[in-house]
């Protein structure tokens, strides 16, 4: 009896723990974890949002966003670098190409540029890069007249940014 | 050994047990904002341009074969496939939606690919859209084109009496 009495108080002995977590594990996955998320900040080139209201189309186009001036066009604004420039009515309600307050703020924004560039001491840029959010459900007028006001304001170069289909 | 040694020993042993807590709630701290901040969506360019007047350097240049210039109008009802001493190749639409329809679109990208062929070296091609054709049928045209080997797209509006 005594003999076994000694036996069961060692097993209990081994198996009695203090009472703390086991926290090794749980540390493990959630170290796993922050680097899957950390890593999807890091995966693409230039990381961009499509502004509320805008639904991207989707494609199979695999170039990387680069930095440049962004149009946003909603189905009833256009944007340019998140302000309000034109209303999608009024411009589809002429017959002109080129919208006047877009050119306007394209002029303003490429001297900028163009300034910065002087005081860096950079060659002098004749064509640059705008990128063009557009909505999937927006007409190509509208669209048509977004790239005329580009092209014709010192942005030859155009990117169209797409979801990129899984 | 004396009970006096046992006990010294006793009260220099060490907890060498590592204190996760607080690096726990750093991370826990940590993941959810990056989860609510983190853009999962990969979004990706087409570089694109208005078409140019071809007909200037195409004249300095002098080629011995006049450029394909292939061209994919859209209509509401087909999609034509026009390019210079090219038969026009007339691909009825089975849905008249925003998006075009697969089985469409895989025809067109043969049709382009036969085409394109035919003249190797032809990168470019043009779509004509009509006013009113959506964005997303644009793009699904300019993949279609990738697809077949035409990755320089240009677009063009359709001149009015075509609409």
């Amino acid at each position: 009896m005594r003999r076994r009495r000694s036996r069961t108080a060692g097993i209990m002995e081994k198996y009695t723990s203090d009472g703390g977590l086991t926290l090794t594990s749980m540390m493990d996955i959630l170290t796993t974890l922050l680097f899957f998320v950390l890593k999807s900040y890091v995966s693409g080139g230039e990381v961009t949002v499509p502004p509320p209201g805008v639904t991207l189309p989707r494609s199979i186009a695999a170039a990387d966003m680069s930095s440049s001036v962004v149009v946003a066009i909603d189905r009833n604004d256009i944007m340019l670098a998140g302000e309000r420039v034109a209303s999608v009515r009024d411009v589809v309600a002429g017959d002109e190409l080129m919208i006047a307050p877009l050119a306007k703020k394209l002029t303003e924004a490429r001297e900028q540029m163009d300034d910065l560039d002087r005081r860096k001491g950079k060659e002098a840029v004749t064509a640059r890069l705008a990128t063009i959010q557009g909505d999937a459900d927006i007409e190509f007028r509208v669209l048509q007249r977004v790239m005329y006001t580009l092209d014709r304001n010192g942005f030859p170069d155009i990117a169209l940014a797409v979801l990129k289909k899984a | 050994m004396s009970v006096r040694s046992r006990r010294a020993r006793k009260a220099l042993t060490v907890n060498t047990d590592l204190k996760l807590m607080p690096l726990m709630n750093i991370i826990i701290a940590l993941i959810p904002m990056l989860l609510l901040s983190a853009v999962f969506l990969e979004v990706k360019v087409i570089e694109t341009s208005l078409p140019r007047d071809a007909g200037a350097e195409a004249a300095a240049a002098q080629p011995k074969k006049p450029p394909l210039d292939l061209a994919v109008h859209v209509r509401k009802a087909a999609y034509i496939v026009e390019g210079h001493g090219v038969e026009p190749r007339v691909l009825p639409r089975l849905t008249s939606g925003s998006a075009p329809d697969s089985t469409t679109m895989l025809r067109l990208t043969e049709v382009l690919r036969a085409l394109a062929a035919t003249r190797p070296g032809t990168t470019e091609v043009r779509i004509v859209a009509e006013a009113r054709t959506h964005y997303q049928e644009i793009v699904s045209l300019m993949d279609a084109a990738r697809e077949a080997g035409l990755p320089n797209a240009a677009l063009e509006g359709a001149p009015t009496e075509e609409v």
